[in-house]
Parts: C-alpha cells; sequence; structure tokens
C-alpha cells in the first residue's frame, strides 16, 4: 500500500534525534547519580562503607576487665578477689573508668556507701533470685548506711570480726 | 496578538535552561556532598570480619535486676540518662493466677520493690537481636542501616534522614529516635568496643554473668559451648527475623 504525503514516516534523522534524546537522558541520570552517591557506598554492601569506621570510632568509657586497677590499686584488688564480690568488675560499683585508666590524673568520682549503691543487687524484691544476699532494708539496718558494718570489699569481714 | 512560539524551539529552550540550571546547582550541591563524604584513614573490614560471628546469650536464671546493664549502656554510648529511650533495658514479669504483670520502669533502673511472691517472678533484659534477617534493613528508604559480615545491626547516622520507618519495623521495639542527634539509635553490642577486642559495656559490667556475648565460629568461647549444649530460644521465633540473642530459661509469657 502505498503511504500518503500526509501522514507521518520515521526518518533516519528522527530515529538520530530520538537516540540523542535518550541518550542525554542517561548522561543526566549517571551523572546525578554519581554526585548523590557517597564515595565508600556499595564497597561491602548496599550501605555507605565508611559508615563502619564512624560506628567503630566512639570513645570507650568502660575498661575491659580489671586488669588496669590491678596495676596501682594491689591491696584493695587483692582484700576484694578473696571475697564474695572478688568476681565482679570494679566497674559495676565504681562507674566507667577507662579514661581514669588511661590517665590516673582524672580521679574517679567519689562511690557512696549507702543503699543507693548496694540496693540495685542486694534489697528484697520480686523476681530477684537467691543467688545474691538480699535484705528487708528497714528490718536489716532501718536505713543506716550499709558501710557503717560492711566494707564492700569484704562484705561479710566486718560482722565476722 | 501573541506571538506564537514553535513547539520545536520551546522544548529546545526548554531543555538548556533545564541543564544550565541542573549542572549550575547540582554541580555546586554535588561538590559539596563529596566533601562531606570524604574518606581518610580506609580499613579494610573484611579483614577483620572474617571468622568471626557475633552472639549474645542472656542466662535469665542469673538476672537480678540491678540494672547495672542499663546504666553501663548509656554511658558508654551517649544515650541521655534522663530520657525515656534505652539500647538495652530490663523487665520484670510476675506471674499471677490473675495474669501477668510486665514493667521496665526507667528502663529497669527503678523497679519498685515488691515482696516476692508465690508462682514465677523473673527479669528478663532486652536488646537488640542483630537478625540475620532484619526488617529494619529492609524498609529502611536510604540505605542508612545494614548488617555488616559479622553479625551486628548499625546506622549509619549521616544517612539516616529520621523517618522512623525502622523504628516500627522492629518487632522488638528496640530501635528509637535519638533525642540529641535525632537519628535513629539501637544497640549496636557495642561495636567500637568489639573492634578493640572488648566486650559490649553490659557485658562486662554485669555483675552475675547474666548477660554473656562471644563469637560463634571460635569453639573455645563460652558463647558456643552454650548454644551446643544448652536449651535456648530467641524472641519471636514467628516473625522469621532469625534472632542472634538467645535465652536460656524463656519462659513463654515472655514477648
Amino acid at each position: 500500500m502505498p503511504i500518503r504525503e500526509d501522514e507521518k514516516v520515521f526518518t533516519q534523522q528522527a530515529v538520530v534525534r530520538v537516540g540523542l534524546i535518550l541518550a542525554s537522558v542517561l548522561v543526566v541520570f549517571f551523572f546525578a547519580r554519581w554526585l548523590v552517591t557517597p564515595e565508600s557506598f556499595g564497597q561491602y554492601g548496599r550501605y555507605r562503607g565508611d559508615s563502619i569506621g564512624e560506628a567503630a570510632a566512639r570513645e570507650v568509657s568502660f575498661a575491659g576487665d580489671n586488669t588496669a586497677c590491678k596495676a596501682c590499686h594491689q591491696e584493695v584488688f587483692l582484700a576484694v578477689s578473696r571475697n564474695e564480690h572478688g568476681k565482679l568488675n570494679c566497674q559495676s560499683c565504681h562507674g566507667p573508668a577507662a579514661k581514669h585508666a588511661n590517665d590516673t590524673a582524672l580521679e574517679m568520682p567519689k562511690v557512696t556507701g549507702n543503699a543507693e549503691l548496694c540496693g540495685p543487687c542486694h534489697m528484697e524484691t520480686a523476681g530477684r533470685n537467691k543467688r545474691v544476699a538480699t535484705v528487708k532494708l528497714q528490718l536489716h539496718s532501718g536505713g543506716v548506711e550499709c558501710t557503717r558494718c560492711h566494707d564492700p570489699h569484704r562484705p561479710y569481714g566486718k560482722l565476722r570480726g | 496578538m501573541k506571538k506564537k512560539i514553535p513547539r520545536r524551539e520551546f522544548l529546545i529552550g526548554a531543555c538548556k535552561v533545564l541543564a544550565t540550571g541542573f549542572l549550575a546547582t547540582g554541580g555546586g550541591v554535588g561538590i559539596g556532598m563529596k566533601t562531606v563524604f570524604a574518606r581518610d584513614g580506609v580499613m579494610d573490614w573484611r579483614k577483620f570480619w572474617a571468622g568471626k560471628q557475633w552472639v549474645f546469650v542472656v542466662d535469665t536464671y542469673r538476672c537480678i535486676g540491678c540494672g547495672r546493664c542499663v546504666m553501663a549502656c548509656k554511658e558508654e554510648n551517649a544515650v541521655p540518662l534522663d530520657k525515656e529511650v534505652y539500647r538495652t533495658w530490663v523487665e520484670r514479669y510476675v506471674e499471677r493466677e490473675e495474669g501477668v504483670t510486665i514493667e521496665s520502669p526507667g528502663g529497669g533502673l527503678d523497679f519498685p520493690l515488691q515482696a516476692p511472691e508465690e508462682g514465677k517472678q523473673f527479669f528478663v533484659s532486652k536488646l537488640c537481636n542483630q537478625c540475620q534477617d532484619p526488617p529494619c534493613v529492609q524498609v529502611c528508604p536510604v540505605s542508612a542501616t545494614y548488617r555488616t559480615e559479622d553479625g551486628v545491626v548499625l546506622v549509619d547516622n549521616q544517612r539516616c534522614v529520621g523517618c522512623r520507618y525502622c523504628i516500627q519495623a522492629c518487632p522488638y521495639g528496640t530501635r528509637f529516635l535519638h533525642p540529641v542527634t535525632h537519628v535513629a539509635d539501637k544497640c549496636t553490642w557495642c561495636y567500637h568496643r568489639l573492634v578493640k577486642g572488648m566486650r559490649p559495656a553490659c557485658v562486662t559490667i554485669c555483675p552475675v554473668g547474666a548477660r554473656k556475648f562471644g563469637n560463634r565460629e571460635d569453639s573455645d568461647s563460652e558463647v558456643t559451648k552454650i548454644l551446643e549444649k544448652e536449651r535456648v530460644r530467641g524472641l519471636k521465633p514467628e516473625k522469621g527475623t532469625k534472632p542472634q540473642v538467645f535465652y536460656l530459661g524463656l519462659d513463654e509469657v515472655v514477648m
């Protein structure tokens, strides 16, 4: 069937034009993608690889174990290690010590010897198992500071001697 | 009468204007972003990950609900102490005939003293389960959260836009919007300590050894021995997330 004069046909020129438009769209797309994609994105997976290092760079507050404490506080360390609290980490009661261990000029905050310190483990409450010694505070001491009778480094020591 | 612009000329002109504008603004923004995301000392994490699969074990028989872990976690990870957001928290379950009471006041720091009763009463600590199939990673629209090959789900603080999809997607409620940084935050098993060969702060500090942590691929580690010999269970197995925190003595009422 013959082509009518007013009927539109795909000339070579038209194909080239469409091709150029598509190509420029692709160029713009890839350029835009390059712009907004962080450099390390996709290094290990569908995420920014550098962010692992950022998460790992956080400063440590709690020292790993008691080794550093032992180096200076030998006497206390020996005393406590023979007692009920011997397996505890010093920082469980004394708080974060990594900074103090690295620079002993930075002093540790003082620990108070009242029920606020001992209570979380030693006050009797529902659910607390008998693995630790528990007391009813009012009956046990009537609110007197725990350290009046007990030395946390030798919990039963004073009672015996 | 208005001057008619031929369609072709209009399209070409529009393209030119758009292209110039795009190059001018986009280029500037692009250079800015590349500077923000600039890299310095690059480490090959695959070397660190090789032969490592971290797992966490919670021994609910040992936990005494002292909350030292909650405190240590907040201090170690800069989570504001006075805000009701927690990377880890402790729940108390009290079972009575009329039903179970579950509470976690102050994340487990402020349990009211309560006389022990007959029946089951116990503490269960919760934290991110670092799922093998994490829904939070699936839903993140900007790829700001991911699971490393040694098994820890991390958040990219720079990329997170704070949309909170991940917070809703987590079946364990372990994610929250950090009140200071305003991006999603969660337990990372103290990844910054793991890379230095230390255990997470909560594990370090637990006075009764209720929290255990180690490398599952190391046959000598405590956790490997527990997983091989003891009967353990993860939370909400029906969610299909394959949680990597395993509980010893988990009661069926624990959600």
